[in-house]
């Protein structure tokens, strides 16, 4: 009785633990999302300014996350995703709207697939 | 390089940790699953252990899910005889009644050539003497030999053979063992004199000594190095 206790109470930690983690990624990357989506809109439509607020609070929210994101995810990865947020804040800080649309939507690709690789599905199990 | 033998240290300890509360079994007496799991659980550990890119909790989350799925199964094959045979297998009777079951030795995949071989390890040459030959479902061979040609235990000899209980060992490398000294009911004074009496003066010239139920003393001195 008591090991099928600490085994399952083992087990139901774990769950807890992947969910979790499932929450923490969609917040964080979606918060992120959020940001980049809003900093090109913004360099789009001539505001620079803020334009570099919002990917300013992007990297702000990753760099407060750094701690979770570097046990939690393969370092690599975010190493790749950290890379791709400083490439858009300096077109950002540039002012070349072009420029921040190309180094914002690998950003955003990056972002979406750190997600769904923390996500179940029959593509990430297999 | 911190990095590398701070987490080295973490899954070492943590494997040590899972083999132990698997439970105490010698390497070749594992059950499938203790074998599966053990086979994972080392190949786990060494993934992150060569590749600091890979988060350590990569390793620990699939440690304690297995650690977790063994105790579970164990708890369950417990309980239901069936889901033991499935899963472990049954006992294969390789020899019964001194005769070797080919159909069985097929089964379990036996060559004549191994069963004799692990006739041999038990120092049996002489298979009319085997009356049964069972291979367990950890891959041990139990042997139970023909009655003329088991060992005649005390019983049958008539014999009178007084119980020495269990031996405790008292001193270990000029080191008492309170608590089993304590336990066999003896304390230091008795362990002075019994020095005393066999020609020593201090405990740490002993390297080993053992006392059994019965009182007999085994004593050995430690050696000049």
């Amino acid at each position: 009785m008591k090991r099928t206790l600490i085994a399952l109470v083992l087990l139901l930690l774990l769950g807890a633990l992947g969910i979790w983690n499932l929450r923490q990624v969609d917040a964080l990357t979606n918060g992120l999302c959020g940001c980049i989506e809003l900093s090109i809109r913004c360099m789009e439509e001539g505001d620079s300014a803020a334009a570099k607020a919002a990917v300013d609070s992007a990297l702000t929210l990753w760099e407060r996350q750094e701690r979770y994101t570097h046990i939690f995810l393969r370092h690599s990865e975010v190493d790749s995703a950290a890379d791709t947020l400083y490439e858009l804040q300096e077109a950002v800080y540039a002012g070349d709207a072009a420029q921040a649309l190309s180094a914002g939507n690998p950003a955003l690709y990056h972002l979406r697939s750190l997600q769904s690789m923390e996500h179940p599905a029959w593509g990430s199990v297999f | 390089m911190m990095i590398l033998m701070i987490r080295t240290l973490i899954l070492f300890v943590s494997l040590l940790l899972f083999f132990r509360l698997l439970g105490k079994r010698q390497l070749g007496e594992l059950e499938l699953s203790e074998l599966t799991v053990s086979m994972l659980i080392a190949d786990i550990s060494a993934i992150p252990l060569q590749d600091i890119g890979i988060p350590l909790i990569n390793a620990l989350v699939p440690m304690v899910m297995l650690f977790a799925l063994e105790l579970l199964l164990s708890v369950l094959t417990e309980s239901s005889v069936r889901l033991r045979g499935i899963l472990w297998g049954r006992p294969c009777f390789l020899i019964e009644q001194g005769r070797i079951n080919q159909r069985e030795m097929r089964r379990c995949h036996f060559t004549p050539d191994e069963l004799t071989q692990e006739l041999r390890r038990q120092s049996i040459v002489d298979l009319n003497t085997v009356e049964y030959a069972i291979l367990e479902t950890d891959g041990t061979l139990s042997v139970l030999l023909t009655p003329p040609n088991q060992s005649a235990t005390a019983a049958q000899l008539g014999v009178e053979s007084p119980s020495v209980g269990y031996t405790t060992t008292i001193i270990e490398q000029g080191r008492i063992l309170g608590d089993n000294l304590r336990k066999c009911g003896r304390d230091r004074r008795w362990l002075q004199r019994e020095l005393h009496r066999q020609g020593y003066g201090n405990p740490k010239e002993i390297y080993f000594m053992t006392v059994n139920a019965a009182g007999q003393v085994y004593i050995a001195p430690k050696e000049d190095t």
